[in-house]
This record gives structure tokens, C-alpha cells and sequence, in this order.
């Protein structure tokens, strides 16, 4: 059976908007394992300091700003957490199982989702 | 005044230590940065799915889960908080502040700092009893400075120039 143009409609906005949260999914992915990777360099640039510190008695700050506040806030295992936590993406859309309502018209054109 | 091999060696470590923290610093500024834009990304794309679910009487997951996690930790603002609540990147190193130590002699490699190692390390404690060092000192006893000889903080800001 053909599908209406309602359907179809719904089928290519759907698609759209999968596609686009499925980017975001792998961008953010991908973001979260550098950032963490990124944190753990700077706890090991603390750690260097630290040491220097130690064996000369001067006082260099372990970390910059920004680490230190990720390192206070514990986000490092917060987005490893987060990451583990989640399966590797997006899950299929089911186009098949829309009933084809209103007619089968078209619903109206829309920026955003066409 | 000329810098001892103590005070190279520190500059020597000390500046290694402070790039890779300031490369850490970079890089963390950059990906949160990144971050933040891939969560607005999800919740923009989370807004077409929720109208699409009312607009068809479907009911697809407008995020993923990962990107749920982050959207119900409020992640974007607490990463864009971050960022605004520290300046870019690194602070300047004063190395003129470091008294000469150890009699001026460098201490021994560590490969923490990236320097070869010959043998097994041994940390030599930084300060040791002057009749110790005689003892064990390899030059003349005559040209082993006193510890505190020098303590006065060496001024060779100028000499690194």
C-alpha cells in the first residue's frame, strides 16, 4: 500500500529530526571521552607541579581555574559515568506503524521541521 | 649572577610542568566549549522530535540517552559556568623566586619529568648535612659550598634574559 502524504510527510520530518539528535549524540559522545582524557592531563600536570614543589619548596598552583573547578566538582567521573551509562547511540526510528489519520493530507509546511 | 644547575634543573622542570598544564587548560577550554554547543544541539534536536511526537500522536525519544544525561544534569550550563567562572589559561611563571638549594648541585633525574633515568632512581633528600655531602661528594671537598652559603634568593632574572 502507498503511503499517503501525510505519512510520508511525517516520514521525511522524522528522519530530519533523528538524523539531527543523532549528531548531537555522537558529537556530545565524543566530547565527553576528550574532555575526561583532558582531565586527567591536568591532574597529572598537577601532579608534576605538586612534585616540583615538593623538591624545590616553591609554591606553583597545581592547577589552572578551569581544572581545578572540574576537579572539585568530580565531573571527570561524572561524564565517564554518564558516558558508560548510555549505549553507543541512537536507537531505529519505526516509520510503520503511523496510521494514516487527517486524511492522508499533508499537515502544514513548517520551517523548522521540513 | 650566573644560575646554578640547581636552578636550571628547576627552570628546566618547571617549565615543562607548567606547559603541560597549560596545554591541559587549553584543551579542556576547548572541549567543554564544544560540549556545550553538542548539548544545544541535542536539545534543538529534542524540540523537533517532541513537536513531531504531538504533531503525528507518536511517541519517539527526543533524546538519546547520553544526551538525556547531560540535558537532565543541566550540562550545558554548568559547562558554560565553568568556563565564565575562570580566565583563560595559564599564569605567569616567576622564576626568579627560587632560592638556590641543594648547593647549587641539580638533583637527580626523574623520569615523572622526562628525563632519563640511568639505573634505578634514587631521590636524594634535598637537604643534606653538610659532613654528609663531604662525605659523598665527588668534587674536592674544598668547592662544596656550605648549604645556606647561598639561600639568599639568587636574583637571575635578569641572567635568563
Amino acid at each position: 500500500m502507498a503511503l499517503t502524504g501525510y505519512q510520508l510527510q511525517y516520514k521525511r520530518r522524522m528522519k530530519k529530526a533523528l538524523a539531527l539528535r543523532a549528531k548531537a549524540d555522537r558529537q556530545a559522545r565524543f566530547l565527553v571521552a576528550r574532555l575526561a582524557t583532558v582531565l586527567a592531563l591536568g591532574e597529572t600536570a598537577a601532579d608534576h607541579i605538586g612534585r616540583i614543589n615538593t623538591l624545590y619548596g616553591t609554591s606553583m598552583s597545581l592547577r589552572t581555574d578551569l581544572v581545578d573547578g572540574y576537579r572539585l566538582a568530580g565531573t571527570a567521573a561524572a561524564l565517564n559515568q554518564v558516558a558508560a551509562a548510555s549505549l553507543g547511540g541512537a536507537p531505529a526510528a519505526v516509520f510503520v506503524n503511523l496510521a494514516a489519520n487527517a486524511g492522508g493530507a499533508m499537515l502544514p509546511p513548517d520551517a523548522d521541521l521540513d | 649572577m650566573a644560575l646554578t644547575a640547581y636552578q636550571q634543573q628547576f627552570k628546566r622542570r618547571m617549565k615543562r610542568a607548567i606547559s603541560l598544564r597549560a596545554k591541559a587548560d587549553q584543551k579542556a577550554r576547548r572541549y567543554t566549549q564544544l560540549l556545550a554547543d553538542a548539548i544545544g544541539a541535542a536539545e534543538d534536536a529534542a524540540m523537533q522530535m517532541n513537536e513531531l511526537n504531538q504533531l503525528y500522536n507518536v511517541d519517539v525519544s527526543t533524546y538519546t540517552l547520553l544526551t538525556q544525561a547531560l540535558h537532565a544534569n543541566s550540562g550545558q550550563e554548568v559547562l558554560v559556568d565553568h568556563l565564565s567562572q575562570s580566565t583563560p589559561g595559564e599564569e605567569l611563571v616567576i622564576f626568579n623566586q627560587v632560592p638556590d638549594g641543594n648547593g647549587g648541585q641539580p638533583l637527580p633525574a626523574n623520569p615523572l619529568f622526562g628525563e632519563l633515568v640511568a639505573g634505578t632512581p634514587v631521590l636524594v633528600p634535598v637537604l643534606v648535612p653538610a659532613a654528609a655531602l663531604k662525605a659523598v661528594a665527588v668534587v674536592p671537598s674544598a668547592e662544596v659550598p656550605a648549604l645556606g652559603a647561598e639561600a639568599s634568593p639568587a636574583r637571575w632574572d635578569a641572567a635568563q634574559d
